[in-house]
């Protein structure tokens, strides 16, 4: 971390001065005079059992790789790095690799910072490019360059509590919205709440409530490049949600933070919708038994394919080539096997996938079979530059209805009217 | 004097002093009114004049009102319970009663808490269901809100841990005040019949700490204004926008939807009306000081 230097260049010397001596300390040079290339990369995984594969995989790659160090740094809630983010680009520091979800890439990419990788993907000849799911590729894809590579995969399911389930008597898991409405009146009871709504305004509240749009048939962005959520689709999806918390079978989650699995595993609620990436964390725990099943569906199944990628930001030609030596290694079968089953997340890559044994892990742990299956009926957020307001702007209005600010149809006709001026050119 | 004579060593004296404030104060406004005209994304580097745009569309967005009426809300419930709080306690402290110094110690904590730390401590306090607070009022059974989570009782509770981690500062700055009192003045307060208490706070105490009951009244309309750091921490603003005050609208505007240029508008329009709340503040005072005398 020596670009603190590079900050001071447009501010006065006495700043410069100081900055660099602050520093000194603790700078050794992004290419030190040992000739090690120093690839910071930014990541927001907040498990701590991730956080330690992470470390171990990192330090396997540092030993491989005398010539390059990965040092890698904890940005917080994923849902909270964009204001950190940009204040680094506009001070000239952002992190060599950054691990996001790639729904974010095109703003930094239209902006110029990120370094397109198709050279790198074509020509590294120790690299195959097709044992990469083709989808993961189109995420990655901003007018025809390509600049992120996948990290891993992942979708939305519903976990549930077992013991809850039994105890109400249900036999099977919902399937359709309807079944999923009774099964959370069924759950409600005790102090229990049947489901957990993701209350907030950030993006997790954002893509979650998208899959219910895609249940009911419904878009959110037009071909043409345009709002599309405000449609009888959008109003079913909100009032769906609406009608759960109002019947009493659902509460809210604490607001822009439904990722966290506290009260579900505190057996306060029966019903969460959540990723695969806690495993790990759910299988090292003893007070709820869970299990997970498909999203419901309303016209046809939906999930929302998440996964983080890893973002290049331009630097130097040395670091840039060092940090795709890392992002190779990522999606290399080896470490993608060794990530899915140490975490949950889903491989990115086919050799892993079809590996025997992930296979085998696949067929002991049903569980994660469920997200593994729902991959088929994945679909992915668009790659708009305008995405991040986009998700702020309907986040609002969502957590405006959900709080009876708006009726649906009018809470999603003002976000529809706000996006439209995000989207259409000034 | 000398400075007079020699006006090249006067600026010498001061040179230091202005160069930090030209860099880090005077250059970051001007640049700020001048993003205030322009269209501007943080990431990019071009900037496109647009002239009033961005206060036209400010003044326009009812979110802004709301942040207005929010922050305005926040500084009328702040400043003058926290001022009552703050002088109280120092009344109380000033060394009349035993182990002043230890109970001196515990109120100035908070002051020295991070914000962030101590925020995370109020949201779990306030948790509906796993909360103390409503452990408590279960315990005397009363039903407590989702404090947090409630347009009606978000800003309350953040109002609250305002108050609570602001008091030891203030009062500090009253004790000084207190102490600065000559004895004098209440030994005569004394002898021309005053009795302790009441009589002698309304005649010697009050106009004596006027200077500092100013003091802290314009600092901490100006702190009041400014807050960020309880929302940020406690609610992001919410929900529904019901804790989004000036600055955090300005966060809101600048890093979540990326328009700096608006973001800079609104705050030329704060730094406008916290000038203006300053300058009627110290109108009053003279007032009160000449009114004081009669």
């Amino acid at each position: 971390m020596c670009r603190v230097r590079r900050v001071a260049g447009g501010g006065s010397r006495l700043v410069a001065a100081a900055a660099i001596a602050l520093t000194a300390v603790a700078c050794r040079g992004a290419s030190g005079r040992d000739g090690v290339t120093v690839v910071t990369f930014w990541h927001g995984m907040e498990s701590g059992v991730n956080n330690r594969v992470l470390e171990t995989k990192i330090g396997e790659f540092n030993r491989a790789h005398p010539s390059i160090r990965v040092e890698a740094q904890v940005y917080g809630a994923a849902d909270q790095l964009g204001p950190k983010l940009d204040a680094a680009v506009a001070g000239r520091t952002p992190p060599d690799l950054l691990w996001w979800a790639p729904a974010f890439f095109p703003k930094y990419a239209s902006a110029g910072v990120l370094r397109p990788i198709d050279d790198f993907v074509r020509d590294d000849e120790t690299f195959d490019r097709g044992d990469v799911y083709d989808y993961l590729w189109a995420a990655g894809t901003y007018k025809g360059r390509l600049y992120v590579t996948p990290f891993s995969a992942n979708n939305l399911a519903v976990y549930y509590n077992r013991r809850l389930f039994s105890e109400a008597g249900l036999t099977r898991v919902p399937g359709t919205w309807e079944e999923f409405a009774a099964a959370a009146r069924a759950l409600t009871r005790g102090g229990v709440a049947g489901f957990q709504i993701p209350i907030g305004s950030a993006e997790w509240t954002v893509w979650i409530w998208q899959c219910f749009l895609w249940q009911a048939n419904g878009e959110l962005v037009s071909p043409d490049g345009r709002a599309a959520f405000s449609s009888e689709a959008g109003v079913a999806a909100l009032d769906f949600w609406r009608s759960l918390l109002a019947s009493g079978a659902a509460r809210f989650s604490e607001t822009d933070a439904g990722y966290k699995t506290d009260d579900f595993l505190a057996g306060r609620v029966a019903m969460v919708i959540n990723g695969p990436w806690n495993y790990a964390a759910l299988r090292a725990q003893r007070h709820v038994e869970v299990g997970a099943f498909p999203l419901p569906r309303r016209d046809r199944a939906a999930t929302n394919i998440g996964g983080e990628s890893l973002f290049l930001f331009r630097s130097t030609p040395e670091r840039e080539r060092a940090a795709w030596e890392f992002m190779k290694f990522v999606m290399g079968p080896a470490f993608q096997v060794d990530w899915a089953i140490d975490t949950g997340y889903l491989p990115v890559s086919k050799a892993a996938a079809s590996s025997e044994r992930y296979r085998a892990y696949l067929a002991e742990h049903p569980f994660l079979r469920v997200y593994s299956d729902q991959m088929a009926a994945g679909r992915t957020r668009p790659s708009l530059p305008e995405y991040p307001a986009l998700s702020a702007t309907l986040g609002k209005y969502l957590e405006a209805a959900m709080y009876d600010k708006y009726s649906s149809r009018e809470a999603l006709a003002r976000a529809a009217a706000d996006v439209d001026r995000l989207l259409t050119p000034r | 004097m000398s400075s007079r004579r020699d006006p090249v060593s006067a600026w010498l004296f001061i040179l230091p002093a202005t160069l930090l404030l030209a860099v880090f104060v005077i250059y970051p406004i001007l640049n700020l009114a001048w993003v205030s005209f322009h269209d501007w994304n943080i990431l990019k580097d071009e900037m496109r004049f647009v002239g009033l745009a961005n206060y036209r569309a400010v003044v326009s967005d009812g979110d802004f009102r709301g942040a207005l009426g929010t922050t305005v809300l926040y500084v009328v419930t702040t400043v003058p319970i926290g001022m009552a709080i703050s002088l109280a306690l120092a009344l109380l402290l000033d060394d009349r009663l035993r182990a002043a110094g230890l109970f001196r110690t515990i109120v100035f904590t908070p002051v020295v808490t991070s914000s962030v730390a101590a925020g995370i401590v109020f949201v779990w306090m306030l948790n509906e269901d796993r909360g103390v607070v409503n452990a408590a009022l279960r315990w005397v059974g009363l039903p407590g809100p989702p404090w947090l989570q409630s347009t009606t009782w978000a800003l309350p509770s953040v109002v609250v841990m305002t108050l609570w981690k602001q008091a030891g500062y203030n009062m500090v700055l009253f004790l000084a005040g207190l102490q600065g009192i000559p004895a004098t003045y209440y030994e005569a307060a004394a002898i021309d019949g005053a009795r302790p208490g009441w009589q002698t706070f309304r005649h010697v105490t009050w106009p004596q700490l006027w200077p500092t009951t100013f003091f802290v009244l314009v600092v901490s309309s100006i702190q009041a204004f400014r807050a960020f750091e309880p929302m940020y921490v406690m609610t992001r603003g919410g929900p529904v926008g019901s804790t989004t005050t000036l600055v955090y609208y300005i966060f809101d505007k600048a890093f979540r939807f990326g328009n700096m240029g608006q973001a800079a508008a609104v705050s030329v329009l704060m730094l406008v009306v916290v000038l203006a709340v300053t300058w009627l503040q110290f109108r009053s005072q003279e007032r009160e000081t000449t009114g004081g005398l009669g």
